[in-house]
């Protein structure tokens, strides 16, 4: 290899490295975030902090809230705005308990969960349209989770906690 | 299911009609009032059926977003046996 072709590898690889390099804070913070959240939970003011944070280096680099986790602009990522889809799996143990309540009180299972900026949203598909009043009840009882509010399209059922 | 239901709530009072929300007696008028305060919208259609009545309440606008005070208010208010929620109604079998 003569010293030119040297040189030419040398300045393509440092090209790469400064690209790479302009992501690494925003892909530092990301694994903050996540890490923050198992740890202290999706509302707690660790990962506020953090996301003020990301939301600058996103506005430096120019990213979208969609592009966070890589989501495409499908309907349903646009008609609940402000939220990112997650794995129910890896969200916080109190969430995944809600979730199993409701799934279980609608005889459904779940589809999927999105954190937003007011809190979490899941959706489950329930086994019917038609809800007795016993499971409205259980929905207010004592010892139920809180939540926000209730969406029902059809026999999906989208609740905000 | 919903629509068996309602056909067979139709052929009791033996016409194709819903019942007019002024025969019912009080305590369903009363009911449907509750309701359609709660769900901000209007009751359209009654019927009589083998199980009890049904109610069709047409809201507003299109809701399929309620808080969790509505559904409070939904169990501490008169006794019903189903809920169904649609785009423009919300039907309730008691």
């Amino acid at each position: 290899m003569d010293i030119n072709t040297e040189f030419e590898k040398i300045i393509a690889e440092s090209e790469t490295l400064t690209e790479k390099s302009k992501y690494l804070k925003y892909s530092n913070l990301l694994l903050a975030k996540l890490q923050a959240r198992d740890k202290h939970g999706a509302d707690s003011p660790e990962v506020k902090k953090i996301n003020q944070e990301l939301r600058k280096e996103m506005k430096k680099l120019g990213i979208e809230d969609w592009e966070i986790v890589g989501e495409d602009r499908s309907p349903k990522t646009k008609e609940i705005t402000e939220a990112s889809e997650v794995d129910i799996k890896s969200m916080d143990k109190k969430a995944q308990l809600s979730i199993k309540y409701w799934t279980k009180l609608f005889k459904g299972r779940p589809q999927t969960a999105f954190d937003g900026i007011h809190g979490l949203i899941a959706v489950i598909e329930a086994s019917s349209e038609r809800h007795t009043s016993d499971t409205i009840a259980y929905l207010s009882k004592g010892g139920a989770p809180k939540y926000r509010w209730i969406e029902f399209d059809g026999e999906v059922i989208s609740i905000g906690f | 299911m919903n629509k068996i239901e309602t056909s067979e709530a139709v052929s009791r009072t033996g016409s194709s009609s819903t019942i007019d929300l002024d025969e019912l007696e009080r305590k369903p008028r009363l009911s449907i009032k509750y309701w359609e305060k709660l769900f901000k919208g209007k009751a359209e259609d009654v019927f009589d059926g083998i199980h009890g009545y049904i109610v069709y309440i047409r809201v507003s606008t299109i809701q399929k977003r309620h808080q969790s005070t509505t559904f409070e208010y939904l169990v501490k208010g008169p006794n019903y046996r189903w809920i169904e929620f649609e785009d423009k109604y919300v039907k309730i079998g008691f």
